[in-house]
């Protein structure tokens, strides 16, 4: 349901932005909530300072952990086997789906025709692996119980941005949506109810719930510890009240020691919705051992590799792994802005999404996505961990010039005719002068680019010229003034 | 499996990648130094009360006296204590003594939890624990859940009383984990920092509480005065 694989079938990027620029409504939700989200991060970092030195210390740290990113990886491993978290690692999001499902199957008794319940906490990493899809084709049902995520799949739609996932909905749709969706419900647009019939739906599942998977903000190596960050407390239930536990958890996100934690901590919350802190910071680092109470019986963490070891072994790229899902990149990207998350039809959008779905996904799926950037800087200015967004966007359609279907296309014979004119002062001269002489044949109508602008005319003079009339000029005048 | 696990460590193994290049800044841990344990003390109720929590101090013998006229009428009944907890049995008795006859139903969380799942998430309506810790700067309590305050305590329950001595004010998150020192092998199974009542802005970006966790959050900072 949510897995976005290749784009071939579905209409491509253009045709999606295309859609979404036709909509007022929706451009207007996502204007509306990139100046919110915009806003709350300028209040939170209000001092330039402040940003900076938790920006270096932040982007010091995941820095640190990718230089011993193997070593922290056997590290975690170790210690959380000796706490009693159980460890699997997976290269594919295939083989992460298998895994998981084979977990379930193991720990929840079979029961004759009722289905297993999961319940979910948000993960993006289980987005990325279309693992909901992977556990309902196998007779699992499967419940997203993060708000926005609840709604967004109530709505059989996927995630619009990685941190506000209902984002592209108002509040009249979600009030429609469960008034039709969940039984027994009226129409309300009052939100506070709203989230109220959303609790009461979700909490009866919790009760019920066997297993409980949820994502990894950050997984501390020296302690063998799981951090998981939230507002709602849907992420504390998941992990709590099901007997059973898996986290997945992108091989990226470990960081070498608990103190580690409070700058990312700190600079995550800031950047992405504004808060010095989120209410609940989940710290995970057992079962429940057999004195307790409550808490999951088997925990299970799942490392998943899923293109990640590419990325890293590309000295350009490897900077992208730092990346701590914050959506700051998003929210102060004025193509994203415009056209929102599904626009870019993969599950990470916006700037991060056109640098890592090249790679998780290639370059022949998403490379579309670059060319959606006008390089102006602003992604790598918010970025808490310093990543060189735009060089990097830049570097993708690089790579994607590259591919000889592109290089076959309309666009690469425009660009190479440009090249050989800026190369050649001679053909550039003759060019120029060409085209302005011959202006008034100029087209008046120049598709894609004409039906929303003015179409640009040649000038009467070419500059070379224009520039020899004013050096001519200045000397007969300077001669005159002495 | 490990197959997987030794391809993916082996190609990670390949690569280089170059350390951090610049020195650690010497980094402000938010913590004024300067400030005494009275600006502390604000700072921790100023940032708890922004988010939405009801701040009661009080003295460890007038306590219940005083979160019972804080808390909201109609007075919740359905109370989930621990059973072996000293907070729970004062307040047991409290509540006792000030709802008339047997009204407050108290359930001790004495059993594992399946035992009491069906209440906690059903009839219960609110419950009252310890906290570990208090910290300033984000206005945050620490609880190491255990087995004698249970995980779900302090997250199921439509209102939750965290009780805090005042003498475990930290400033910041690091100044708890330094005086911590957590290893691998003394680490709690779990530890959640609490910051106000469950919240979302999924709707629209309208703040909303009790999404999933408590709707209130009552926080007793006990002094000696
Ligand atoms: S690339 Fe940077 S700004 Fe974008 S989500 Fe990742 S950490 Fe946040």
């Amino acid at each position: 349901m949510t897995a976005h694989t290749s784009s071939d079938a579905q209409p491509g990027f253009r045709e999606r932005a295309i859609q979404v620029l036709a909509s007022p409504d929706l451009q207007e939700n996502f204007h509306d909530a990139m100046a919110f989200l915009r806003q709350k991060r300028a209040s939170a970092f209000a001092d330039e300072e402040h940003f900076q030195r938790l920006q270096a210390e932040s982007q010091r740290i995941k820095q640190e952990a990718l230089s011993q990113l193997p070593d922290l990886l056997e590290t975690l491993e170790a210690r959380c086997t000796v706490n009693g978290i159980q460890v699997h690692w997976a290269e594919t999001g295939a083989e992460a789906c298998d895994l998981i499902r084979q977990i379930i199957e193991a720990h929840v008794p079979h029961r004759e025709g009722q289905p297993i319940r999961v319940i979910k906490g948000k993960s993006m990493a289980t987005e990325e692996i279309g693992l909901n899809t992977h556990l309902e084709q196998h007779g699992m049902h499967c419940l997203e119980s993060d708000m926005g995520e609840f709604i967004v799949q109530l709505a059989k739609q996927s995630p619009s941005h990685i941190i506000m996932p209902a984002i592209h909905l108002r509040k009249q749709e979600i009030a429609r949506l469960f008034s039709e969706k969940l039984p027994d419900t009226p129409y309300t647009e009052d939100v506070d109810r709203l989230i109220g019939i959303g609790r009461q739906v979700l909490r009866e599942q919790f009760e019920k719930a066997d297993v409980g998977i949820s994502g990894v903000n950050f997984a501390i190596a020296d302690t063998g510890t799981l951090c998981l960050l939230e507002n709602e407390g849907n992420g504390r239930l998941s992990t709590t009240a099901p007997d059973l536990h898996i986290a997945v958890c992108g091989i990226e996100k470990v960081i070498p020691r608990l103190s580690d934690l409070p700058p990312l901590l700190s600079v995550l919350t800031r950047s992405a919705t504004g808060q010095a802190i989120t209410t609940y910071v989940n710290l995970i680092s057992s079962p429940r051992r057999l004195d307790e109470k409550d808490g999951p019986s088997a925990v299970h963490l799942v490392l998943l590799d899923n293109g990640r070891s590419r990325m890293f072994q590309d000295a350009e790229l490897q900077a992208t792994l730092r990346c701590i899902r914050c959506g700051a990149c998003m929210n102060h990207c004025p193509v994203y802005a415009k056209i929102g998350g599904h626009a870019y039809g993969s599950v990470y959008p916006g700037p991060i999404g056109q640098v890592i779905m090249p790679q998780i996904e290639g370059i022949r799926a998403h490379g579309e996505m670059t060319e959606a950037c006008s390089l102006n800087g602003a992604c790598g200015e918010v970025c808490p961990v310093g990543i060189p967004l735009p060089d990097l966007i830049r570097e993708q359609r690089e790579r994607r010039a590259q591919l000889p279907e592109y290089s076959r296309g309309k666009e690469a014979w425009i660009w190479r005719l440009w090249v050989l004119g800026y190369r050649h002062p001679q053909l550039y001269r003759i060019w120029s002068r060409v085209v302005t002489q011959l202006r008034r044949l100029s087209p008046r109508r120049l598709r894609p680019w004409s039906p929303s602008r003015a179409v640009p005319r040649p000038a009467r003079q070419t500059l070379h010229e224009r520039m020899k009339a004013h050096a001519a000029q200045m000397n007969t005048s300077g001669k005159h003034s002495r | 499996m490990s197959l997987s696990r030794n391809a993916i460590l082996n190609r990670l193994r390949e690569s280089k990648v170059p350390p951090p290049s610049v020195a650690p800044p010497p980094l402000n841990t938010g913590s004024a130094k300067g400030d005494d344990a009275q600006a502390t003390m604000t700072r921790f109720t100023i940032q708890l009360e922004a988010a939405h929590a009801q701040v009661i101090r009080a003295s460890a013998a007038d306590w219940p006296h005083r979160l019972l006229s804080a808390l909201p009428a109609p007075m919740p009944k359905q109370w989930l204590l621990s059973d072996t907890h000293p907070l729970s049995n004062t307040w047991a008795a409290a509540l006792q003594h000030a709802v008339p006859d047997t009204e407050a139903t108290l359930c001790r969380y004495a059993s594992c939890v399946e035992g009491v799942k069906q209440a906690l998430f059903q009839t219960i309506e609110a419950s009252l624990t310890s906290a570990q810790a208090a910290i300033a700067e984000t206005g945050t309590l620490v609880l190491e859940p255990s087995p004698d305050e249970p995980r779900l305590m302090s997250l199921v329950p439509p209102l939750h009383v965290a009780v805090v001595n005042a003498s475990t004010l930290v400033a910041t998150f690091t100044d708890y984990l330094m005086q911590r020192q957590w290893t691998a092998t003394t680490i709690p199974t779990n530890i959640v920092l609490i910051s106000g009542p469950s919240k979302t802005a999924d709707i629209q970006q309208t703040l909303a509480y009790g999404a999933h966790g408590p709707k209130a959050l009552y926080v007793v900072i006990l002094t000696d005065a």
